[in-house]
């Protein structure tokens, strides 16, 4: 069965993106599909969402790893709202520590999962300040929620380690996060 | 590609199929799948058998590392998968209870008809989602001191009972009293705690609900009627819900904490998902108090909108929850947990660490654990299907207390991606749909709706035949929903 862990997959991945990219296919990966969100003014859009048949995932795209980060963080609050919906109306400092890159990211999404169940925290825009390969800090920018004004879809319950990967790609980097619906 | 798992699999007989030991090297125990042939196809299509394998590695495992009918793809484990380890030597795992700690079902009946109902079902559907917050950053009613999460964590429902949001009579309808002992809130992170207290008394989204259903069949009317089910046409209230960010929290903590406990132990794991530790170890008695603590707190949770629902009722119907309505709790039962258990097996009494994820306990007649009301037949358990389909009532039997540690299903499982629900359903109003049939439903998102459509779920008949069958658990009454809360 292909999985975005092997390499064979990983080609079958680029390939969906590609796909995906130029028009509204999408490619299925064993169980696993990459559902369009196409962007044809840059080169990779910042996000996909990845389908599976008991949760949802994204692939993250960066020119480095900063932006890959950020761009995790908008593709989990993607599949939770209409971002279109959601102002920057307010700004909260954000800091957490990993062992390494991908317990870095689960981190990093945790993090703002907590902001949004604790505080309510809807975001639609990082600027991370700095990072390490074991150390983050950004702002991040959204709204508290508010039913009248945001589309809201699935929350998402978790971030899992499953297929997890940070990988370098064409131009710059790659992370899959799958996350428990 | 999909695996031909039929040709590693040695049949046992209609509804047992064996994985062999054999199958991969480094596992401890064989598997064992409860499926009829035809699902077994359907359950070949993800990595869940693998998955099973791969639970076998984990060190005490005993007997067997099982699967129900309703097993699909999880984190480590598979969803649907029982495994349990012995307590002096095995291992605890957090990816053996899943994020959403004692994520469950409770049954509430009443007195009505759905003659009765039919005519305010639309008000009463209306008061329950107003009453009830759902949905994502639905915050609670109730709102709790960190202090006072403590006491959650560790009274679970008998926090609800004191604070005026229980009848007595509840907490012994309730998985171990409503109240799992050996829960310390000091286990639990602050983070965990800060998630959590704003969604005690919430739904929350996904695959959870809150449904009015009517029973439309009995298979075993004198089990039945103990439960209080009376018949055709009485219409119960069916919870789905778990522990919030809460237990959310704590899963996440935990593996943490378990993927270096797993390198200190030099415990080998063909995934890392399944990180866990010695159950005796410093690390396996941590995240057990703290696992249980977030149970707790789900038990609450569900307790708490209960008790809003009977007040809807009261309100809509303008008679009294008890004693007019009749609105006794039947059961809540967990179907994500890990407890400590003395089952005989063997021959050989044993005390072992039960894993259920996304498996519903099933204790026979005559278990000390179970109320005097279900010492005759059994626990009840509760099975949700889809909101366009049915729902299941069942009790445990002997047979599961010798084969299964005591557990049975928990639903019916996803067939189908979001995603691809949502297309295969593009331009079609679900809401409308369902209300065509009679089935009234108010959600957060009308859009998420194609999503949890029946099409995307497997039967849930099939999974409960499948264990009736196999002696496991036996079916008491199917119910229809009518009207549906969802996130």
């Amino acid at each position: 069965m292909a999985q975005t862990n092997t390499p064979g997959a990983r080609l079958d991945l680029e390939q969906a993106t590609r796909q995906c990219y130029g028009g509204p296919v999408c490619a299925v990966l064993g169980r696993i599909m990459v559902a369009g969100r196409c962007n044809t003014n840059s080169p990779r859009p910042p996000f996909e969402v990845l389908e599976h048949t008991a949760d949802a995932g994204i692939v993250a795209h960066g020119a480095n790893l900063a932006e890959l980060f950020a761009n995790a963080g908008v593709g989990m609050f993607a599949l939770m709202v209409e971002l279109d919906t959601v102002q920057e109306r307010e700004e909260r400092l954000i800091q957490v520590e990993g062992q390494n890159r991908e317990s870095l990211l689960v981190h990093w999404l945790t993090e703002l999962l907590y902001y949004l169940d604790a505080q309510q925290m809807l975001f639609r825009r990082f600027e991370i300040e700095e990072l390490t390969e074991t150390g983050l800090r950004a702002r991040g920018f959204g709204d508290t929620i508010d039913r009248e004004r945001h589309q809201l879809h699935f929350g998402v319950k978790a971030v899992t380690r499953h297929m997890l990967e940070i990988a370098r790609e064409s131009a710059g980097y790659r992370a899959t996060v799958l996350f428990d619906i | 590609m999909v695996k031909s798992w039929k040709a590693v699999l040695e049949r046992l007989d209609d509804w047992r199929w064996i994985l062999p030991q054999e199958y991969k090297p480094g596992m401890r125990a064989p598997g064992m799948i409860f499926a009829s042939e035809k699902m077994l196809n359907l359950i070949g299509q993800d990595q869940a058998i693998e998955q099973v394998a791969n639970v076998a590695f984990l060190p005490g495992i005993v007997n067997y590392s099982m699967a129900m009918p309703d097993i699909h793809w999880g984190y480590g484990f598979p969803i649907g998968g029982v495994a349990a380890m012995r307590v002096e030597d095995g291992v605890i795992s957090p990816g053996g209870v899943g994020f959403d700690i004692n994520c469950g079902t409770r049954l509430l009946r009443t007195n009505l008809s759905e003659e009765e109902v039919r005519p305010r079902l639309k008000e009463l559907v209306d008061q329950i989602f107003c009453d009830i917050p759902a949905g994502i950053g639905g915050s609670g009613l109730v709102r709790v001191s960190p202090k006072e999460i403590d006491a959650v964590l560790t009274k679970g429902a008998r926090w609800a009972l004191e604070q005026g949001y229980a009848w007595p009579e509840d907490l012994a309808m309730i998985e171990g009293g409503g109240a799992l002992p050996g829960a310390n809130p000091d286990m639990v992170s602050r983070r965990a705690k800060e998630r959590g207290g704003p969604q005690l008394g919430t739904l929350g989204s996904g695959n959870h609900f809150l449904e009015l259903q009517v029973v439309d069949e009995l298979f075993d009317p004198e089990a039945a009627a103990v439960m209080g089910i009376t018949g055709p046409g009485q219409v119960i209230v069916f919870i789905h819900t778990g522990s919030r960010g809460l237990g959310h929290q704590t899963c996440q903590d935990y593996l943490d904490v378990m993927e270096t406990a797993a390198e200190r132990y030099d415990i080998r794991l063909p995934d890392k998902q399944l990180a866990c530790a010695p159950v005796k170890s410093r690390e396996g008695q941590d995240y057990l108090s703290a696992m249980t603590a977030a149970a707790n707190f789900a038990f609450c949770n569900r307790q708490l909108i209960a008790h809003w629902i009977r007040e809807a009722f009261q309100r809509v119907f303008g008679r009294d929850a008890r004693e007019e309505l009749g609105m006794f709790l039947v059961y809540d039962v967990a179907h994500n947990i890990a407890k400590i258990e003395r089952h005989r097996s063997n021959g050989r009494e044993m005390t072992v660490c039960v894993h259920r994820k996304g498996a519903t306990r099933a204790f026979p007649p005559g278990h000390p654990d179970l109320p005097a009301a279900y010492q005759r037949i059994g626990q009840p358990v509760l099975v949700p299907g889809d909101m366009g389909r049915y729902s299941y009532i069942a009790v445990g039997t002997q047979q599961a207390m010798a084969e299964t540690w005591g557990s049975t299903c928990h639903g019916a499982g996803r067939v189908q991606s979001r995603q691809a629900a949502k297309r295969m359903l593009k331009g079609v109003d679900v809401g409308r749909r369902l209300a065509e049939r009679g089935i009234y439903v108010r959600a957060q998102n009308r859009g998420l709706l194609a999503e949890e459509a029946s099409e995307a779920y497997k039967d849930v008949a099939q999974v409960v035949d499948v264990l009736h069958q196999a002696g496991i658990s036996r079916k008491v009454a199917r119910m229809r929903p009518i009207g549906v809360v969802k996130g």
